[in-house]
């Protein structure tokens, strides 16, 4: 589904990503770990097509795509969806109206008819209720005055309703205690399918206690050091990152 | 500059042909301002006041087949400056006419503004065809708004002069939406007058639509006179002309009245929108609260001065003032001056002014969300300005309102790619 080449990537002239390669498979859940600083945050905005981050070298393929052409509506409506590590506060929108017309956005473009208020209120509330979210942040200004577990927590419900094929989850364990923190992680778990794919980029494992991924990816100075199984997560959370960065400065040396 | 000797003068009651005089000396004694003036150092008004400006002569409202933006409620309609009797829809109890068909207006009319210190309310009062006259006796509510227009056919280096004036009763309320529109883009001078009394408790709606030729000249002076308790809630919207200048003040006349004044400026290429207000707090437990937003495209330039005076007897008065822009290209510019004079000593007074750009991390997380980059600009462009318009009432007014905002907003995006 997704195949990441020799990605060099640069912001405000600055080099981040030095050369990032991998695969994910439809079905499959990899984590992107590394400590602060490492370009994990660089890598995701780069998938969703964030303007400042400039590609200085490799291709990244989505369904056999270019996704480097692509703008970010439209990498959106090919199903690529990002939950933000930190949601965007856009006072003069209500939610619900801003979740309608994304939907809508995203339903012409795969040749679906459009969802009126009244067919788009009963769909809204299935996922409302797949998240266990509370409805009436649907009439507020989105993310305006949510709390930091709310707004995690209407970016997975953006993420229920746009149903994409790939889903990268940016530090979406950062802030939320551990009750919110399960109830995202059981809302992430449901919309896992054999048919779609999640990246989970963190910097703790606390949230792969509750969503297994299949593979984890160490990330350090913008260069994945490190592949593994979900095992390789727990041996991160006993040891820290610095055995990594041991291991990485001897290999260089 | 023309100075019309063609005005119809004849009908015209003794004190109205008097004011009219006296308006004429003045207006031929008094100088243009000129960016030398304080006042106007940021506005220049020159190079339009060298074109030969003429009342229009043949003014064919008969062949209009359509006016625009028609909103609900009453409606007083002038073609060019001549009322349109086939446009207009008067009520039976209360007074929407013009000075030239009702009576009443006579105590008023013409008291509020003063012309000897300034040369476009002198050319106006000394030059005005006919002018509007609502009045809403005591303790009386419409149920419709009253729409007053003025439509510009788009007669080239015309002038005209739209006059109005308004008076709400003790404990009376009242909804106006005054627009100013024209059907072509021709280069015109629209220079309009209005005085507006409130009397005890009395609460109007005031929303003005300035939609003029994107050619134009608009020049408004605007007096609003409260009594006590009375409410003064205005909307001011700035889309149109190439070179615009508002001019409105409101006196708190009484203890404890109230004023809401907002504007909008939506302005691109070499548009110039300067808004001026002055809040006069001269008596008691007044309260103003004022919020003008500005988004600027091309090179437009917005100059927004907000005065606000408080009088020495006018203790407990808690006056606020925002204003804020967002430029939307390098080439846009704002100058933005508070004037505060403070006599009072028990006050409260805040005021900011904020000058930004459009979230660039908003629209990156809206269109990862799958909306198109201009279907999203749109939206924050609105959400800018959503504290001001959120404040009208629902209803088909702030329908179309919205409708036009956003049609105007479309095409900053269009130039913005």
């Amino acid at each position: 589904m997704l195949e990441i080449k020799n990605l060099h990537v640069a912001v405000d002239g600055k080099k981040i990503l030095h050369g990032i390669n991998l695969s994910v498979q439809t079905g499959e859940v990899h984590a992107i770990m590394g400590p602060n600083g490492s370009g994990k945050s660089t890598l995701a905005q780069v998938l969703a097509g964030h303007p400042s981050y400039e590609v200085l070298e490799g291709e990244v393929l989505y369904e056999g795509k270019n996704l480097l052409e692509m703008i970010p509506e439209v990498r959106a409506r090919e199903g690529v969806f990002l939950a933000f590590q930190y949601p965007v506060e856009i006072p003069g929108v209500m939610n619900f109206h801003f979740l309608k017309a994304a939907v809508n956005e995203i339903r012409q473009h795969r040749g679906l008819e459009e969802l009126d208020a009244m067919e788009f209120s009963r769909f809204l509330d299935e996922k409302i209720q797949l998240v266990e979210m509370d409805p009436t942040l649907m009439n507020r200004r989105l993310n305006e005055g949510f709390s930091g577990g709310e707004k995690k927590r209407n970016e997975i419900l953006q993420m229920a309703v746009l149903d994409p094929k790939l889903a990268i989850l940016d530090e979406t364990d950062s802030g939320l205690d551990i009750d919110a923190l399960k109830t995202v992680a059981a809302a992430v778990n449901k919309l896992r399918r054999p048919d779609n794919a999640m990246l989970i980029v963190t910097h703790y494992q606390r949230l792969l206690n509750y969503i297994t991924p299949d593979f984890v990816h160490v990330l350090f100075n913008g260069r994945i050091v490190k592949s593994g199984g979900k095992e390789l997560a727990h041996e991160l959370e006993a040891k820290g990152y610095d055995w990594i960065k041991e291991e990485v400065g001897a290999a260089s040396a | 500059m023309s100075s019309q000797k063609n005005l119809k003068t004849e009908g015209w009651p003794e004190p109205v042909l008097q004011l009219r005089k006296r308006a004429l000396d003045a207006y031929r004694s008094i100088p243009f301002p000129t960016i030398h003036d304080e006042d106007w150092r940021f506005t220049n008004v020159a190079p339009f006041l060298k074109i030969p400006f003429e009342i229009p002569r043949a003014s064919r409202p008969q062949e209009l087949s359509w006016v625009p933006l028609v909103a609900e409620g009453w409606k007083i309609v002038f073609v060019d400056g001549l009322y349109s009797e086939n446009f207009s829809q008067t009520p039976a109890d209360f007074i929407v006419g013009t000075i030239r068909r009702v009576s009443g207006w006579e105590d008023h009319f013409g008291k509020l503004i003063p012309f000897d210190k300034n040369a476009f309310v002198a050319w106006n009062t000394s030059s005005f065809v006919d002018a509007a006259f609502i009045q809403i006796p005591d303790g009386f509510v419409p149920e419709k708004p009253v729409q007053i227009m003025f439509v510009s056919t788009g007669v080239p280096d015309s002038v005209t002069f739209p006059r109005v004036l308004v008076t709400v009763g003790k404990e009376s309320q009242l909804t106006i939406l005054e627009t100013h529109t024209t059907l072509n883009g021709a280069r015109y001078f629209t220079n309009a007058v209005t005085e507006i009394m409130l009397g005890e408790s009395a609460v109007l709606q005031h929303i003005k639509l300035q939609q003029d030729s994107l050619r134009s000249l608009h020049i408004s002076s605007s007096h609003v006179l409260q009594d006590r308790n009375s409410a003064y809630k205005s909307l001011v919207m700035t889309m149109g002309s190439e070179l615009s200048r508002e001019n409105l003040k409101v006196t708190l006349n009484g203890v404890g009245g109230d004023c809401t004044l907002n504007g909008i400026y939506l302005i691109g290429e070499n548009q110039h929108a300067d808004h001026h207000t002055t809040i006069d707090h001269a008596k008691p437990h007044g309260t103003s609260r004022e919020l003008y937003k500005g988004i600027l495209n091309g090179k437009s330039r917005a100059v927004f001065n907000g005065k606000i005076i408080v009088r020495k007897d006018a203790q407990k008065t808690d006056a606020e003032q925002t204003n804020k822009n967002m430029l939307l290209s390098p080439g846009a510019r704002v100058n933005t001056t508070p004037q505060l004079e403070i006599l009072a000593d028990d006050v409260k007074c805040r005021h900011g002014a904020t000058i930004g750009h459009l979230d660039e991390d908003a629209l990156f997380y809206l269109r990862t969300r799958g909306l198109a980059e201009r279907m999203a600009r749109t939206l924050l462009m609105k959400s800018f300005l959503q504290d001001v318009t959120g404040r009208l009432p629902e209803g088909k007014i702030r329908e179309a309102l919205d409708e036009l905002m956003t049609s105007r907003l479309a095409t900053f995006t269009g130039e913005a790619i």
